[in-house]
């Protein structure tokens, strides 16, 4: 190459061998992926929204899966939807806030005009700061025992302090818990979760964020009476207004139904424990499995009506799902994906840090299973060896061709 | 190759999907020379980068520049990232669908092999200054490094890779 002219040609020869993705398709991955980090921002460590950031959207393929999840599909409002003023959450937050606390002008954000419209601001009581937030969605109505996010977190999968569910004359329902840390410095999260009958729910929540052994601040600078006030305050009504309507509910399969398809596509030799803990929902079942020895933890959703009445293409929704997945595969003609989720900790490296495993699959006629797969390590860290599957054997599993049938 | 215009505020915010679709292959491009050829990591940080977009848009949208914009998170998330293929997914003589005729596939493969074998920066550099065609002010202002850095580093890139090559470096200028 004799000059700086040549060099400028071969590269430009060389990125003609770049791949060429669909932009439509580019655009709609990019914005699901920025959709998950507003979430993750606004709304860190709120356990419901922290599983849906984490856990490869397992929430949303369920039948009854939030806004948030749709809207993370592409879906947005329609134009003709009244919309709140630029600014509405962030200045509702505020305004709802103990004026005795500090509000840090600089991290107080708000996104008024979304699927989940949410705000979120850094506020000190004087004993050290905590990013205090909200996040409103529409819930499937009516109500439901059977919705997730009306239920206190699965504390197979997410360590859990304290959490109650007070359903109350109205109708209305009110699920506040605390997160526990995973480890020596995790953070700290507490969250208030209102649903109204007419499927308005917003979720209040406060994150203390700590460091390896400099420990968190015990209680929050909200006490939780603080934060309930807040999510059920009538000032957020509003934010609903640019919403679709909630979707109603459709009947899922049973709990048992789920572990004997569970049990059915197992790999030969491995035994499914539900264990007696019975917190389990409709679509959903959990327990542990054991092959060769080794046992984990699982977590198995079917859903035969995976996101009905959502518009949009279904395949084009649950593609965008694994649009990040380690793995794609087509087992008998059913799509098929596994995310590898590594789950940070003190001392740990990319190599050595816990893993979850993420497996989904799509079936004709709507069905779409989801399988979670960890192994359980010291205190409630995730361990970093091999489970009782590997990976082909969760592919497998979630697209064995029995689920059809659950 | 794509050139960004600047041209003042716009009247109207772009739509982010309309941008994404629009600059997102060159995007995508500019990371597979970063990259050193791996097409998947290519993919991703390009989602990445227009996902990072994503949350500020309604601020980006009004930047006179928000293709320059695009071009500087993507190198930041690049230069930012920790490859979580640990296997690694490196150029391999199975080409993806090109529009453009590969006569000269080895060459050019070669030539990413060795880009991907520079260190991250000078390989930012290259790429900023040859393929992206930005001055040494601009790529200064990318990379956060000072003009005489980047003199410097394109300099010492450039003759690793002519080290590197040998022979092939001069054939490499007949493509």
């Amino acid at each position: 190459m004799t000059s700086e002219e040549d060099f400028a040609r071969a590269l430009r020869a060389s990125a003609e061998l770049a791949p060429a993705p669909a932009g439509d398709l580019l655009a709609l991955n990019a914005e699901l992926r920025g959709r998950n980090r507003v979430l993750r921002r606004r709304a860190a460590g709120a356990s419901a929204v922290a599983l849906v950031a984490t856990a490869g959207c397992a929430l949303a393929l369920l039948p009854w899966g939030t806004p948030a999840d749709v809207s993370a599909a592409g879906d947005t409002p329609s134009a003709a939807a009244p919309t709140p003023p630029d600014g509405f959450m962030s200045h509702t937050l505020r305004s709802l806030l103990p004026k005795e606390g500090k509000v840090d002008a600089q991290k107080i954000s708000s996104t008024d005009r979304s699927m989940t419209p949410s705000a979120s601001a850094e506020y000190d009581d004087g004993h050290g700061p905590a990013q205090v937030g909200v996040t409103a969605e529409r819930v499937v109505t009516p109500l439901t025992d059977a919705d997730p996010a009306l239920q206190c977190p699965d504390t197979l999968e997410q360590p859990t302090t304290t959490c109650h569910v007070t359903a109350r004359p109205d109708g209305s329902r009110l699920v506040t818990a605390a997160k526990a840390p995973r480890w020596n410095g995790d953070t700290r999260t507490w969250t208030a979760t209102f649903s109204t009958p007419d499927g308005r729910m917003i979720r209040a929540f406060e994150i203390v964020t700590g460091f390896a052994d400099d420990p968190d601040r015990e209680q929050p600078p909200l006490p939780m009476d603080g934060l309930q006030k807040i999510a059920t305050s009538d000032d957020w009504k509003p934010a609903f207004d640019q919403l679709p309507p909630g979707r109603v509910f459709t009947e899922p399969v049973t709990t048992e139904q789920v572990a004997a398809a569970l049990r059915e596509a197992l790999p030969a030799g491995a035994v499914f424990d539900p264990g007696k803990d019975t917190q389990n929902v409709p679509g959903r079942i959990h327990g542990t499995v054991t092959l060769n020895g080794r046992t984990s933890n699982v977590v198995a959703t079917v859903a035969h009506n995976w996101q009905y009445g959502l518009p949009g293409d279904e395949r084009v929704r649950f593609q965008q799902m694994g649009s990040t997945a380690n793995i794609h595969q087509t087992v008998n003609g059913i799509d098929a994906f596994l995310k590898k989720i590594p789950l940070a900790g003190p001392g740990h490296t990319p190599e050595t840090q816990g893993t979850d495993w993420f497996a989904a699959a799509q079936f004709p006629g709507r069905t779409v299973v989801t399988v979670k797969l960890w192994t359980p390590g010291t205190g409630n860290q995730h361990a970093t060896g091999p489970g009782a599957l590997d990976e082909d054997q969760v592919v497998a599993l979630v697209a064995a061709a029995n689920w059809s049938h659950a | 190759m794509d050139r960004t215009t600047t041209t003042g505020n716009h009247p109207e915010p772009l739509e982010f999907r309309d941008f994404a679709a629009a600059r997102g292959r060159h995007l995508v491009r500019t990371a597979y020379l970063l990259t050193g050829g791996d097409a998947h990591l290519a993919e991703d940080l390009a989602q990445e980068a227009l996902g990072k977009l994503y949350g500020s848009w309604r601020r980006v949208s009004r930047m006179a520049n928000p293709a320059g914009y695009a071009r500087t998170v993507l190198v930041n998330t690049f230069i930012s990232h920790r490859r979580r293929r640990s296997s690694g997914e490196h150029v391999t003589d199975t080409f993806v669908e090109s529009a453009v005729p590969v006569a000269d596939p080895a060459l050019r493969l070669t030539l990413l092999h060795a880009l991907g074998e520079l260190p991250q920066q000078d390989r930012a550099v290259l790429v900023l200054r040859y393929w992206e065609d930005l001055g040494v002010e601009e790529t200064a202002a990318v990379l956060r490094l000072s003009p005489t850095a980047v003199r410097s580093r394109a300099s010492r890139a450039l003759s690793r890779l002519r080290d590197r090559l040998g022979s092939e470096y001069a054939e490499l200028a007949r493509i």
